[in-house]
Formats: structure tokens, sequence, C-alpha cells
């Protein structure tokens, strides 16, 4: 099967991240149907999509028969059958949860053509996970898109060991006819590139503070002013959610037994005090409600 | 000693980082005075000092009398005697060698007057080592700048067991006296901030390129892009010289014993080729 072939994507989940892959797709001139069970999230990304299309015509940035292009193209259902039935690639963007992604891939499997990739955002279960449901563990494979996915650029192909070379190859081409800059994982690992790389900064930046080197402040004051990394680290757990940062050093524990994965003391007071950021007021930082 | 107290200021080293230092004290009003042992070093800074001067006003940055008043304030001196003798504060930024650093600093110690803080711009000779060569241990701590000085706003002050805490506030509000943003560590550790945390980084980065995930390019496409990094960990060894990673870490594990501070095969690799980075015209890129 070569990038011509794919012509249909179904987009699995219309939440944070799936409606915004599924406006994407569709600009790219892909015909794209994108399901949830749940109509209500449903309704809002399309309502999403009937505000954001016109904005970036009014801003000059897309233009009005483009627009009305990937309007046509792009259409929600509840009815996964109706959505995956005649794709020929599905980008699963559903919830972060293995059985649930492991029902919904047998159901992909048993409703999608045999040519159909299976492709799942989860930026950290590893398709192999996943695969074994299915009859087609050489098209299963990982495509992590970043929130915000309209804007953010890079995509992490992630090839398993049951993962063909056809499959991301084509990927990768739909990434490129999309925009995007994907890179190839040549094998899993927990994490991927990004957020591995962003751990590795947050667990020395924790470690700093919990032993009392410098306050939260100071260090990201350094990141930002001598690395010119755009946001400090502290900053930016305030933003994704210490409760998040909280409950993945839990579950990678419990995962790999290793103590260097447990929570970090200050992570573990904050969550327990209920600061978990921004989203509760109070974080790191103050967020005094305005 | 207050702030306030702060008039003269002894530069040791002309070199790197040294000479910047120097010119970013004159600017901030301060009476400097830049040594250096090697006459050739002492004569560049001071013709970077001449046209660079030249160069703000033409850009219209400074006016031509801010200009003239720091080039008036600004002196230099093969002497450390000369240099030292009168200065309430030195920067020492000469070479990263302990015992030179040591000796330099009983030196000091007995050249600049009893009040003078004595603060090393060392990245990660921590001033514990260097404190005990001289009869005045809570005066001493690092003030670390970052490369090119007179850009970069970030200061380290780190405050060591024996370092006061009147000195290491008198060393904050000094960086805030040269316009910089100083960050104050209330304990020594290896690496600082900045470099502790670019090395988990880096360590990470060849972790996943040793391993065979992905390449060196695309760990640093996953950087810049998705987390706006100004540049990949990749791209910046090369500019640092990669031939500094292999020394740091082989440094870091001789002292620490731990197998986890060797260099990654990787460095090893590009380390015995001799692709050391954009100065040897190949590291993990190649440069024309």
């Amino acid at each position: 099967m070569g990038i011509n072939n794919i012509d249909r994507i179904c987009i699995v989940g219309a939440g944070n991240m799936g409606h915004q892959i599924a406006l994407s797709t569709a600009i790219a001139g892909f015909k794209v149907k994108c399901t949830d069970v749940n109509e209500e999230v449903l309704k809002k990304a399309e309502q999403f999509v009937s505000t954001y299309l016109p904005e970036r015509v009014a801003k000059g940035k897309l233009k009005q028969t483009d627009a009305d292009t990937a309007r046509a193209n792009l259409m929600f259902t509840s009815d996964l059958a109706e959505a995956a039935s005649d794709a020929d690639l599905v980008i699963e963007a559903a919830i972060e949860n293995l059985e649930i992604k492991r029902q919904l891939f047998a159901q992909l499997d048993r409703l999608c053509p045999p040519h159909t990739i299976l492709a799942t955002n989860s930026s950290y279960i590893v398709s192999s996970k996943i695969a074994d449901v299915t009859t087609r563990p050489e098209k299963v494979c990982n495509m992590h898109f970043f929130n915000p996915a309209l804007v953010m650029k890079l995509v992490e192909v992630v090839k398993g060991p049951h993962t063909s070379e056809d499959t991301t190859g084509l990927l990768m081409e739909v990434c490129v006819r999309m925009g995007k800059t994907p890179v190839l994982l040549k094998q899993e690992i927990y994490g991927f590139l990004v957020n591995r790389m962003l751990t590795a900064i947050k667990n020395e930046s924790i470690y700093l503070l919990d032993m009392g080197i410098a306050g939260h402040e100071e260090i990201d004051t350094a990141v930002t002013l001598a690395l010119g990394y755009p946001m400090g680290p502290f900053r930016l757990m305030d933003l994704t959610g210490i409760d998040l940062t909280y409950y993945v050093g839990m579950e990678r524990y419990q995962e790999t037994g290793d103590p260097a994965n447990r929570p970090s003391p200050l992570i573990v007071e904050k969550f327990i005090k209920k600061e978990w950021g921004r989203k509760t007021g109070k974080g790191f930082y103050d967020y005094p409600k305005k | 000693m207050k702030i306030e107290d702060i008039k003269t200021i002894c530069v040791v080293g002309a070199g790197n980082m040294g000479h910047q230092i120097a010119v970013c004290c004159a600017l901030a009003g301060y009476q400097v005075t830049c040594t250096d042992i090697n006459l050739e070093t002492l004569n560049k800074a001071e013709s970077f000092a001449n046209s660079y001067l030249g160069e703000r006003v033409t850009k219209g940055k400074l006016s031509p009398a801010q200009a003239d008043n720091a080039l008036a304030k600004l002196r230099f001196t093969s002497s450390l005697e000369d240099a030292a003798g009168d200065a309430d504060f030195v920067i020492e930024a000469a070479v990263e060698k302990m015992d030179i650093k040591r000796k330099l600093f009983a030196d000091l110690d007995r050249i600049a007057p009893s009040h003078a803080i004595l603060a090393t711009n060392s990245s990660y000779i921590v001033s514990s080592r260097v404190a005990d060569a001289t009869n005045r241990p809570d005066k001493i701590c690092n003030m670390h700048f970052f490369n090119p000085a007179l850009v970069m706003k970030l200061v380290e002050v780190v405050q060591g067991p024996h370092t006061s805490t009147e000195t290491a506030q008198v060393t904050m509000d000094l960086s805030a006296k040269l316009g910089k943003v100083a960050v104050w560590l209330k304990k020594e550790i290896y690496g600082f901030l900045v470099n502790r945390i670019l090395s988990a980084l880096c360590k990470e980065a060849l972790f996943l390129a040793d391993m065979g995930i992905a390449t060196p390019e695309e760990i640093d496409l996953a950087v810049t892009n998705a987390l706006g990094h100004p540049m990949g960990p990749f791209r910046l060894m090369d500019l640092t010289g990669i031939d500094l990673s292999y020394y740091s870490a082989m440094e870091r594990y001789q002292t620490s014993g731990d197998p986890k501070d060797k260099p990654s095969p990787l460095v090893v690799e590009k380390f015995t080729k001799g692709e050391w980075g954009k100065k040897t015209k190949k590291g993990y890129y190649t440069y024309e």
C-alpha cells in the first residue's frame, strides 16, 4: 500500500487530542470521520470546527475554499462502525486506559478492511500491548501527536517489534502530508523521546528542590535564562498538573519496582494537599482567581 | 559588608570569561582591574574592550559618554598585587585547575584587603575546595557567570558551608548591580543548577541514541519542536565539544566510581575518532 491509497481516515475519540487531529487531517485533504462514545464531546468538537475554520480564514491563515473543503471532508458520528468500516487509517485517541484500548482495537480489527492501519495516539501505552488483540499486528503502531495537535509540528511514530516498515513508512508520509515533522522511533521505549527527556529535566529539577539547593522559582529562572527553554520545569508541571506527575510516578514505580521511579517527597506533599497546579489555583506557584 | 561598600573589583583571568566579566563590571560603574599572567591574553582583552564598547555606541546601545566612562574605569595589568591590592571584591576566572585555583586563592588572601570577598567563577569546582587555602572562608563563594558573560543574564551564586550569608547576599546584590539575574544556591552541589539539568537532558538523549531508538538528528528535532528548546542536546554538544563531554564524564566517573557516570558509548566513539563537534568540522553533525 502506498500513501496514495490512504484517503479515508478515522479518528476515534473527539476529546482534547482527537478533535484537533481530526481537523488537522481534514485540512490536509483527507476524508475524515471522527467518532466518540460521548455525544456531548462530539458536539463540542463539531462546534470547535465551526469556529476554528472561520477564524483561520479571518486571520488570513486559510483560504475560504480550503476551509470549505476541510469542513466538507470532516464528519462526526457516534457510530464506530460507520466511522471505521471504510477507513484506510485509524488514529485512536481515546482515553489512556489499556483495557479500553484493547477492546477498541479488537473491535476496530473486526470493523476495518484488512488493509487498514490501526495507529494509537497514546503517549505511553506502546502498541505491542495492544497489537495482539488484532489479526494484523504488522499494521499496528504508535502515532503520537502533541497538544495542541493543530499547532504542534512533532509526531512520534513508534515501531514495535510487530510493526512492519511499510506501516511506519506510510505513517511518516501521512505526517508529512499533514505538514508535521515526524520522527521514527525504531524500538518501543516507555515515554518515547520527548516525555523521556522532559522527565529527565523534571526529575533533576525536583531533586535539586528536594535537596534544598534552590527554590522552584530559582530553578525555573536558571533554566529559562541560561538554556533558553520557553518555560521552567515547575511552571510546566503546574500547567500539566502535579496530580499527573504523581500518578505517572506511582504507576511507573508499580510497574518497575524501582524506588528511583517513586514520586519525590515534594510531589507527594503537593498531591495530598491538592495543590495540583494552575487548575486548583495553587501548585508550585499561586494562581489567584481573577 | 554591604553592597554600597563595594567600589573596586578585581577580575583574575582575562580569557574567555574574565574579559567579558570585567567589561560588565566597568559598565556597571565599578573601578575594575583585570589581570592575567599571559600578556597576549591581556592585550587581546584590552583591544576587545575598546572595539566592543565602540560597537555598542555605533549600534546606539550605549552613549559615547557611557562607553568612555566604562573604558576609564577599566584597567589591565599582569601584576596580581597591583590588581587585587585595593579590591573590595575579587572574581576569579582563571583556568579550571584545582591546584592553580588553590594557589591563586592563597595569594589573593595575602594580597587583597581583609574585607574583600573572593569569589570564583568556576562552573564545577565548588568553593569549599579552595576556601581552606585562605584565612577568610566566610568570604569565599562561587559566582558563576554564563558564556558570553556580556549577554547571558544568569549568575549562579553558590553558598558553601563556610560561606557567610552576608557574603552570599552581597554577591547576589552585586549581580543585580551588574544587570544580572542571580539565583542563590543554598548548598554546594556538583554542576550547580544549569549544568546539572542540562546534563540530565544530555544523558537521556545519549541513552536514546545508544539504544538505537532514534538518531541524534531526530532526538534534536523532538526537543526543539515539542519542547521549544532553542537547540537540541546533540547540536549543543557539538558546539561545546564532544571532547569536553568525554573528559567531564571520565572525571566524574573517576571521582564517583559509579559506572552510571561513565561516558556513553557514542561519546567514546566520537572522542576516539576525533569527531569532537564543530571545531573539528564533524561531530554528530557535519560542518562545512
